[in-house]
């Protein structure tokens, strides 16, 4: 088995000029014409392993790297020349906001930040895309692959969202990755060998539904084709940019799926090389696997479930007529390394069939949180499965198993899955409390067919005598402290919100009367 | 009719304050997403047998709930 590292100088050497990333910007819609941003395999392979001779020459310590930025070819660049320099990279997307851009950059305090979108930070050296191409080119070679992380070093961090209002650090290793990989080639009719295939990005490098079809196709010797967030909320430049693309794998969260569905353009004629949709990230619902088998009905279809603390997914299933018949879809069966129980409140392993905690053990589960030990601790452990001791995670989903299959059953606790995106209900609240004049904020989940459809938040606030103003107001101002996929759809005002007998917000009552 | 599609609009935004204000930009006013705006397309269609492709339609021509209600009566008229 080659790790990622050995798989991707291979690739580079025999695909040379050929494209491994290119991106679809909103300019290219409005007139800016059919050159899209790119990067071939060489130029990859050279400017990554100059730029981590550049880290490895002017950084002290290894501490991870901040890499900011929004679908950049470069910021491919920079994640590999962090792990090839053996430092981890930490992927911040631009809608990631300035005041929580910061916490995470104080939380990580790396040596250094490189960054393809201008960046306001004092803590360390922000390195801009001049910066970076002067410094790449600057090093009169590539720094040999003996220095790039090992096995049990972290290749990457990815924060999500932490309940207490600021977010947490998932670490990946690079033996993590490689597992996952592994697995990762074989959905479908596999992806490795004979062509090499365009894979879709859709999510933003700090999710990790995009470490999917950006090591997929890394791996295999791809051709990754990015769509920028402002061409996803635009159908003319996104079905233009779907037909410039000539994917072949799409990897998406269902709801972006739901979203270019609405079009009666998004069919086969649009993509007529689309071979496998690969799904992650929330409730695939079958209203949305018949449309698209519909709409595609030559493509294969596979659903997978995994939280970012076990590296994107660890459950496939192939989406067929037959499974349709069943409502909700089962998440589907373990990848090979990866043991799944259902565990009680106690951790007693639960027969089949009946609810308990989703809990991961495998070769793919994180080594906990960055600087978090007594969070790690609460979640992470280990277990002995034929004689090997695997880390263990509590995903804090409920789920049964039935015949081979796991479904998936919603959160046991305050954390909701919107859009793809992970949120702690307690991570909304905690900023809304920061804002003027609120006093005690709630927030609940609206679901619709077993899926969060949006976010109303309760608070108790100043009033001006027009509630939807102040719901306005509020909404403009947690703007500047949470990404936008956190903010609450609506806003509902009370003098003060409801408690249980032991002082906490009933949520019982609150999901009565917000309806 | 009218009452139809802003029951479907104020489904789709999953709020009720649409009926309410006819001539508020849905988008700047959060109310509505692509996401809320899919399922707005969605429940025209299956509700209504009103079909819109959201790529043939400039988003200031569907950003208020009146200018929606007038673009679907014409469509269902047609």
């Amino acid at each position: 088995m080659k790790t990622i590292l050995e798989k991707i100088r291979e690739n580079a050497a025999a695909l040379g000029e050929q494209t491994v990333y290119s991106v679809y910007y909103m300019n290219n819609y409005a007139g800016g014409g059919r050159e899209f941003p790119h990067l071939t395999w060489k130029e990859l392979d050279e400017y990554s392993g100059k730029l981590a001779a550049y880290l490895h020459r002017t950084c002290r310590t290894k501490t991870p790297v901040v890499v900011y930025g929004h679908k950049d070819p470069w910021m491919l660049v920079c994640f590999l020349a962090c792990v090839r320099s053996g430092r981890a990279y930490c992927p911040v997307d631009t809608s990631v906001p300035p005041a929580r851009v910061r916490a995470i950059l104080e939380d990580v305090s790396p040596e250094t930040v490189l960054a393809t979108e201008p960046l306001e930070y004092s803590g360390a050296p922000v390195l801009d895309k001049a910066a970076l191409l002067a410094a790449a080119e600057g090093e009169p070679g590539q720094l040999g692959p003996e220095h790039a992380v090992s096995g049990e070093d972290t290749f990457y961090i990815i924060f999500t969202s932490g309940s207490t209002g600021t977010p947490k650090g998932v670490q990946i290793t690079r033996n993590c990755l490689d597992c996952f990989i592994q697995w990762g080639i074989t959905l479908g009719r596999g992806l490795d060998g004979g062509r090499r295939r365009v894979f879709l990005n859709q999510a933003p490098f700090s999710f990790d539904l995009s470490v999917m079809d950006l090591y997929l196709s890394l791996y295999t010797g791809g051709h990754l084709f990015a769509l920028s967030r402002e061409v996803q909320g635009d159908m003319g430049a996104l079905l233009d940019a779907l037909s410039c693309s000539g994917a072949e794998v799409w990897v998406s969260t269902p709801s972006f799926a739901d979203l270019c569905l609405s079009d009666k353009k998004f069919r086969e004629e649009l993509l007529p090389r689309l071979e496998l949709l690969l799904f992650c990230g929330e409730t695939l619902t079958n209203r949305t696997a018949e449309r698209l088998a519909a709409a595609f009905p030559r493509a294969e279809t596979v659903n997978t479930y995994g939280p970012t603390e076990s590296t994107v997914a660890v459950t496939q299933v192939r989406v067929t007529p037959e499974l349709l018949r069943q409502s909700p879809l089962p998440v589907g069966a373990e990848k090979p390394g990866t043991w799944i129980f259902i565990q009680d409140a106690q951790g007693n392993d639960l027969p089949d069939g009946e609810v308990g905690e989703i809990v991961i053990a495998g070769d793919s589960v994180s080594t906990g949180y960055w600087k978090k030990p007594e969070l790690t601790g609460r979640v992470f452990g280990s277990r002995s499965i034929g004689g090997t001791v695997y880390r263990t995670y509590r995903t804090g989903d409920a789920g049964t198993k039935r015949g081979g299959q796991l479904y998936y059953q919603g959160r046991m606790d305050f954390q909701v899955k919107l859009h793809g995106y992970r949120i702690e209900l307690g991570d909304v609240e905690g900023n809304l409390l920061k804002l003027d004049g609120v006093r005690a904020a709630a927030v609940l989940p609206v679901e619709r067919d077993g899926k969060v459809r949006s976010l109303t938040a309760y608070v108790a606030a100043e009033r001006s005598g027009d509630d939807f103003a102040d719901g306005q107001r509020l909404r403009a101002a947690l703007k500047a402290l949470v990404p936008d996929y956190m903010i609450p759809k609506k806003f509902v005002f009370l003098d003060r919100l409801p408690m249980t007998g032991n002082g906490k917000v009933d949520r019982k009552a609150l999901g009565g009367s917000g309806k | 009719m009218e009452e139809m599609i802003l029951a479907i609009l104020a489904e789709a935004c999953e709020d009720e304050s649409v009926k309410d204000h006819l001539d508020i930009d849905l988008f700047e006013s959060g109310l509505m997403d692509s996401l809320a705006f899919a399922e707005l397309v969605f429940g025209l269609e299956d509700k209504l047998g009103v079909i819109i492709s959201p790529s043939e339609i400039e988003r200031d021509k569907m950003n208020t709930p009146r200018k929606i209600l007038e673009l679907v009566k014409e469509r269902a008229g047609s």
